[in-house]
């Protein structure tokens, strides 16, 4: 693949936390200063034991000089459950990629890492010298994470140093989920039984989870026990006792690493690695007063009105640091040299008849806060420490002190409604954001086939304010991928490439990057459970990486139900297409026994014969025949129940049993001979087939003088008598066969005689019910009239006419159709 | 005796409806028996079978007087049910009488063919209005 701009990969665990957003935060700020590209592949935990964690990593196996130029890996987090020394060995994979690892050091990689061992014993000594904690429990990080085993080691030496025993019964192991640090607490409460007074867990996460499970025990934090974390996440800052915590410089650690890859690609060696510094944050949960007040106490002032600006030069220093390191405690975010301002603003506007500016300029740096995620409300404790500050300064000046005093009070109204105006208008973000994922869920997991999710992604990725997103689908194995979905604002015309293949490990076919932008793209692997089912690349819009989670999880759902749903069709679609075609194989054969089997020769002396039988497409099973011999004629006509291969089959008995038996003695009884066709029939369907067809049958035996003796049930036999030219309709007081063991008792024989002439209509019921548009029969009445419209016509008039109209009133043939016309000649 | 446990069916064209009446099961087939009555009729049979046996009824009536039409298919259902009662117990067997129209020419036929099957089970009865 060739490329004309520089592209940058990024391997994340996931995005649904701060850390790995502020890191993502830092990397894109400086790819764009730099103008590369960056992916952003966000493939889990490797190795990881949680249910679907380690299920992501395949998107990491795509990853390659095909579609980047260099690497920065998250390796705090990605490492967490196979150590430093694998997670080195499995990089090695990228190779000759430059790379970066953030967090851990890894093995022939720079790294930038971060002061771990001065965090944690800031916040030890800060616990036992500031707060006088004795009994510190400690939770530590998954046993292989480099990191949290350095804060570990210092927890024990920082003990050490101070005189203060190791209990192994005060140390956990935890994951860094909120959930382990409420199993620690639980462990050490109620199966170890010990006491502490302090808790420092590894991160924030455990610390929180750490607050939470000591409240749910009506445990008061400080009060009871105090907590710590490591990191300095907003769930910490926001926590009902905000936390105190270390803080870890995530987005320097991005923009860093992107550096130091960046210099490499330019050919620079880099052989050592930068070790950021990290810093203790005091909050309420170590124990310090609210609105992380300094705890140094304010010194004594004896002055006046006329020394107040003094003052505030003579202790600029004091106040100055005092009132940053208040900014910093709340809003990491912000630019701390605003202390400078509010503090000159403040001293300007104390004066009765000065402007003032205070006021303005406290907004503005409040606003600042609020917008980069910085607790405002925490903005007390500026206004807090220059109150100190003044009140101190103007005891002899009771104007300044009125004037001072209601400066702070309007800077405490404004700071208090700001507060409440973020957090409505945070909780009013949360309620946007998870209104338009509900429903681009809804929309998701109702569309049922693969072509209406990715119309619906298409659909729902411009209302997430998503400007272009590509997602394609593996192919057999993850070699190549189709290009499935391809949703891009700037109309370059890429969605006209849907449906190409392409090396999965472009990512997307050739020409689709736009390498005339900087763009940086999230890169979700697409899995249900064990299924790999492909990957989706958003360009960056929203900053907040649950988003984009929260829409790979809905469109792996929502792609794996309309695969399955698929599967299920084209599951159906073979069966029914099999079962069509082995019934039409079927149907073929029957029909072939059904007609092939029919009586070639109808000439028999004595009489003129016109037969036909015409199947139904789902063939029946009606059966005639004719067996001519000296002296006279055996005809049969019956219709075995049912339709296919099986019915076609004992048809085929039929005609054997009949045509050998009557062989066998041509002046036999029809009774007789039918109730031994029975028996057989009998003995072969129910017994040794195991069915239950039944069939009727009617046997005639037509001697040279027209003695028509017949025997069975069948349709009614019609007799057109010449001579009187009227038509006679005679039942068939007999059984079916077939049906029962023995038809002796219901078997009669009865008897006819035909004058010259006579003609004998012998059919099937697939003429007399036959059925109209509006569902009448055809019936027996209407045979009959048709049949007297044409008796005295040659037998192949009379069986063409009643067939032709049976065909004409009939909406279709649903059964077979047969007839038999028998003109007696004498 | 225990009450009846058997639901009536009615679908476009066809309907199966059982009563009983003393020791007496009354079925009554009504419309047309063709191919798209078939699953139903062969799915009712057995089951009016057993619950014949269970009512240790005398007699079943098998009501075709509205029984406009009946395809061989359907017809082998009624045998089906005749091969039952010839196969059951003594002690279990009923009576099976077909309550006909004569005027309806398969009737007359078909139902004449049924008894001839098993003379000794199946009774043919006239319809003789309401």
């Amino acid at each position: 693949m060739t490329r004309t701009s520089r592209r940058i990969g990024l391997l994340v665990d996931w995005l649904e936390d701060e850390y790995q957003d502020k890191v993502l935060a830092g990397v894109d700020a400086e790819a764009q200063a730099n103008g590369v590209g960056l992916l952003c592949i966000a493939g889990g935990v490797l190795r990881s034991p949680f249910r679907f964690g380690a299920r992501r990593n395949f998107i990491y196996d795509l990853v390659g000089p095909d579609c980047i130029d260099g690497l920065v890996i998250m390796s705090g987090t990605l490492g967490n459950y196979i150590g430093p020394s694998k997670l080195a060995r499995y990089c090695e994979r990228y190779r000759p990629l430059p790379m970066c690892s953030i967090g851990v050091a890894l093995q022939g990689i720079p790294s930038v890492l971060v002061d771990n061992a001065k965090g944690m014993r800031d916040a030890m000594l800060h616990l036992i010298d500031s707060h006088g904690y004795r009994r510190i429990a400690f939770i530590r990080g998954p046993g292989v994470n480099e990191e949290a085993e350095e804060r570990y080691r210092v927890y024990r030496e920082v003990l050490g140093e101070n005189g203060l025993p190791f209990n192994p019964d005060l140390v956990t192991l935890g994951n860094f989920q909120a959930s382990s640090g409420a199993e620690a607490v639980r462990q050490m409460y109620d199966e170890r039984h010990v006491a502490f007074d302090a808790i420092v867990a590894a991160n924030d996460f455990m610390a929180i989870g750490v607050m939470d499970a000591l409240q749910a025990r009506g445990i008061r934090v400080p009060q009871d026990v105090a907590v710590v974390g490591f990191d300095d996440i907003r769930e910490g800052r926001f926590a009902p006792t905000p936390l105190t915590t270390v803080r870890q410089p995530l987005d320097r650690q991005g923009k860093q690493a992107l550096e130091l890859v960046l210099a490499q690609i330019d050919g620079q060696t880099i052989d050592e690695n930068i070790i950021l510094h990290t810093e203790l944050v005091r909050r309420q949960s170590c124990g310090c007063s609210s609105h992380e007040l300094p705890d140094r106490p304010v010194p004594e002032f004896s002055t006046d009105e006329s020394d107040v600006g003094a003052v505030f030069s003579e202790h600029k220093a004091r106040i100055l640091a005092d009132v940053t390191q208040a900014i910093w405690t709340s809003s990491p975010d912000v630019d701390v040299s605003i202390g400078v301002e509010l503090v000159e603003a403040f001293k300007n506007s104390l004066p009765p008849d000065s402007v003032n500016t205070f006021i303005g300029t406290l907004e503005a740096a409040v606003q600042v806060a609020a917008e980069s995620g910085g607790n405002v409300d925490a903005w007390q404790a500026v206004v807090t420490t220059l109150r100190r500050f003044t009140l101190a300064a103007t005891v002899n000046s009771p104007d300044l002190r009125q004037n001072a005093e209601e400066l702070c009070h309007e800077a405490r109204v404004l700071v208090g409604s700001a507060a409440e105006r973020t957090q409505a208008r945070k909780r009013l973000e949360v309620e946007h954001w998870s209104r338009l994922l509900r429903k681009a869920g809804e929309a998701l997991y109702t569309s049922l086939d693969v072509a209406a999710v990715m119309h619906t992604v298409q659909e729902q990725i411009p209302r997430l304010g998503i400007k272009s997103a590509y997602l394609s689908m593996f192919e057999s194995g993850q070699e190549n991928s189709r290009f499935s979905l391809a949703y891009d604002s700037t109309g370059r015309g890429v969605e006209k490439r849907r449906g190409e293949i392409f090396p999965s490990s472009q990512l997307v076919p050739e020409g689709v990057f736009d390498d005339n932008e900087r763009q940086t793209f999230i890169v979700e692997p697409l899995f249900f459970e064990h299924d790999q089912l492909g990957f989706v690349l958003f360009e960056l819009g929203p900053t907040h990486g649950v988003v984009y989670e929260t829409l790979r999880d809905q469109i792996s759902s929502a792609l794996k139900g309309a695969l399955l749903v698929q599967q299920l069709v084209e599951e159906t679609t073979r069966r029914e297409l099999a079962e069509r075609d082995r019934l039409q194989k079927e149907m073929e054969i029957a029909e072939r026994i059904q007609t092939s089997i029919l009586p070639k020769n109808l000439q028999a002396e004595g009489l003129e014969i016109a037969a036909v039988m015409l199947p139904a497409a789902d063939v029946g099973g009606d059966y005639y025949d004719v067996l001519p011999f000296d002296g006279g004629c055996w005809l049969a006509i019956g219709d075995v129940a049912g339709h296919g291969l099986r019915t076609g089959l004992i048809m085929m008995m039929l005609q054997s049993i009949v045509s050998a038996l009557v062989r066998h003695n041509l002046w036999a009884s029809p009774r007789d001979l039918l109730r031994t066709v029975n028996a057989v029939i009998y003995e072969n369907i129910r017994r040794r087939l195991g069915q239950d067809e039944h069939a009727t049958l009617t046997l005639f035996r037509l001697d040279a003088q027209g003695r028509l003796v017949f025997a069975g049930a069948h349709e009614d036999i019609i007799i057109y008598r010449a001579r009187d030219r009227r038509l006679e309709v005679i039942p068939t007081p007999g059984t079916w066969v077939g049906a029962v063991r023995s038809i002796d008792a219901g078997t009669v024989e009865s008897e006819q005689h035909l004058q010259t002439g006579d003609v004998v209509l012998l059919y099937t019921d697939g003429l007399t019910e036959a059925m109209d548009e509006n569902q009448q029969v055809f019936g027996i009445d209407r045979l009959s009239a048709e049949f007297g419209k044409v008796a005295e016509s040659p037998v192949g008039a009379i069986r063409d006419h009643i067939l032709g109209t049976v065909r004409q009133f009939a909406a279709s043939q649903d059964d077979d159709m047969t007839l038999l016309v028998v003109r007696y000649t004498g | 005796m225990s009450p009846l446990q058997l639901l009536p069916i009615i679908t476009e064209g066809f309907s199966i409806n059982p009563t009983l009446q003393s020791s007496v099961l009354n079925v009554a087939l009504r419309g047309s028996a063709d191919m798209d009555a078939r699953p139903f009729l062969s799915h009712f049979v057995p089951l009016a079978h057993e619950e014949a046996e269970r009512l240790a009824v005398s007699e079943v009536i098998i009501d075709v007087h509205e029984l406009y039409f009946i395809n061989s298919v359907c017809l082998k259902s009624l045998i089906v049910w005749i091969d039952y009662v010839a196969n059951a117990t003594q002690a279990q067997r009923y009576q099976l009488t077909f309550l006909v129209d004569s005027r309806l020419h398969w009737q007359n036929r078909s139902i004449s063919a049924l008894q001839r099957m098993a003379p000794e089970l199946v009774q043919v009865a006239n319809w003789k209005g309401e």
